[in-house]
């Protein structure tokens, strides 16, 4: 059995044998809670490579498409190379602050790219969290 | 003291419960607590129902009792003192706001571990709008035409209670303009910068939408800053006390109408919170406060509350996650940011 499974057959045991069994609502609460948290974190495992994977090639497409988008010594060009050497999310949010800063023309097409790469990710963090 | 150390046994905190009640007794002998209950509802305290039965001259006497304690540890946790909570309760007490009689403040930590207050046990239920049983709740209440009715004439009355009489000025009223929107925004903002919580895009793209957009307001209510099914006590169909006094503000009352119209607030249904039909609402709020409902300035302050919301859950996720919190349900809250941010970003148009 593979991590994701064991966590989704703990989630579900909890959820129908031990949850009705918690005497005190607030317990009961908790209990069921787990079995809530159990289940994502079981879907978010299972799903996990797949969205590694995702990420990588679309951060990598995202920086190709920013340095055809920007203009060799502005501002944004100078953003999108710091921004390469963090994590996804931080480097989206350093992008996004620099465009929403910028009055350079080619503003409104890196805001465009970055909000794009941007929904990518959510609808992965969705695919686990809904 | 570590945050599992801090959770004494349910048991212990009855007995002093208990022995704190029949303290607060002149004259009572025999006090017996029973049904007591620590609930899961709120997210800033600890939340206890109890009804107390005691003898004095002769006569057997009881009386409901709700007790909220201060862990120290939850959400909000520094936006919300029970100390205000109590005083802003003992204002509303004498208007004709239905809220529950405040009893009692306690700081000293020695009697229960931290401070808490003692309040009126209010007849009345509460069913969750999240679930199941509580959607039928309130569909059926729809049906009955009661409670509809009741909901909006209590936002009404929130909403033309003369809050300076009440002596509730000390909440701070802000200055015109844009200062009650921008206020709200640097709060919630705050909250966010205490997480530890990895940078979130769409948040910043969602904030700095909220600075450039912020609505003027030159009129000053009481706003509760959490109107809702689930924060409201009904008994026969009519509200009799609004909970949850942990957010109140003097400011736009656009802040809680746009709170009531939005779909945060509802599950499943197209009925405003869960109970009102939108039209319905629009007018008998209008005729009962005579302010015209701003859409542009509800539709500002929903992307506000899209942002409180992941304020919210960053903010009770770093809560379990550093263990300053037990309670799972904060932890669970790392699974609801999605959610959130999809929302912003559908709003900005992604």
């Amino acid at each position: 059995m593979k991590l994701d499974e064991v966590i989704a057959r703990a989630a579900m045991t909890i959820r129908s044998e031990v949850a009705p069994a918690v005497m005190g609502s607030y317990q009961r609460t908790q209990a069921y809670m787990a079995a809530v948290i159990l289940e994502k974190v079981a879907r978010q495992l299972l799903l996990q490579t797949e969205h590694q994977r995702a990420e990588t090639d679309e951060m990598a497409a995202l920086w190709v498409d920013l340095e055809l988008l920007t203009t060799p010594g502005s501002r944004l060009r100078r953003a999108v190379y710091a921004s390469r050497s963090l994590g996804a999310n931080a480097a989206l949010s350093e992008l996004l602050k620099a465009a929403l800063s910028s009055d350079e023309p080619e503003r409104d097409a890196v805001l465009q790219r970055t909000r794009r790469m941007m929904r990518a990710q959510l609808d992965r963090q969705l695919a686990y969290s809904e | 003291m570590t945050a599992l150390a801090t959770v004494a046994s349910d048991r212990s905190i009855e007995d002093k419960i208990l022995e704190y009640i029949a303290g607060q007794l002149p004259g009572a002998s025999n006090v017996q607590l029973e049904a007591v209950e620590r609930i899961a509802v709120g997210w800033s305290h600890e939340t206890w129902l109890f009804d107390a039965h005691w003898i004095q001259d002769g006569y057997e006497r009881s009386r409901g009792f709700c007790l909220r304690r201060d862990p120290g540890n939850t959400l909000l946790r520094h936006m919300s003192d029970l100390k205000q909570q109590f005083r802003v309760l003992q204002c509303l007490d004498p208007t004709p706001l239905p809220t529950p009689t405040p009893y009692w403040y306690e700081e000293d930590e020695d009697l229960l571990g931290s401070p808490f207050l003692v309040m009126e046990k209010v007849k009345g239920v509460c069913p969750s709008p999240w679930g199941k049983p509580g959607r039928e709740y309130y569909a059926q209440a729809f049906d009955r035409g009661i409670l509809p009715h009741s909901f909006t004439e209590t936002l009404a009355c929130l909403h033309t209670l003369d809050w300076e009489s009440a002596g509730l000025s000390f909440l701070g009223a802000p200055a015109t303009g844009t200062s009650f929107a921008l206020t709200e925004l640097t709060k919630w903002r705050e909250l966010i910068e205490l997480t530890r919580h990895d940078p979130e895009p769409v948040l910043i793209d969602l904030i700095q939408w909220l600075e450039d957009n912020a609505p003027t307001s030159d009129r000053v209510v009481l706003v509760h800053g959490a109107y809702r099914t689930g924060n409201l006590l009904v008994q026969n169909d009519r509200i009799s006390a609004v909970l949850d006094w942990e957010l109140q503000v003097l400011g736009d009352p656009m802040f809680d109408v746009a709170y009531v119209l939005s779909d945060l607030t509802r599950e499943g249904t197209d009925r405003l919170s869960n109970i009102v039909d939108r039209s319905a609402f629009y007018r008998e709020y209008e005729a009962a406060t005579g302010i015209e409902i701003d859409d542009r300035a509800c539709r500002y302050y929903q992307m506000l509350y899209i942002m409180r919301s992941a304020a919210f859950w960053m903010s009770a996720n770093d809560l379990y996650a550093s263990g300053r919190s037990n309670d799972l349900r904060l932890s669970r809250t790392a699974w609801s940011l999605p959610g959130v941010l999809d929302r912003a970003a559908r709003e900005l148009g992604y």
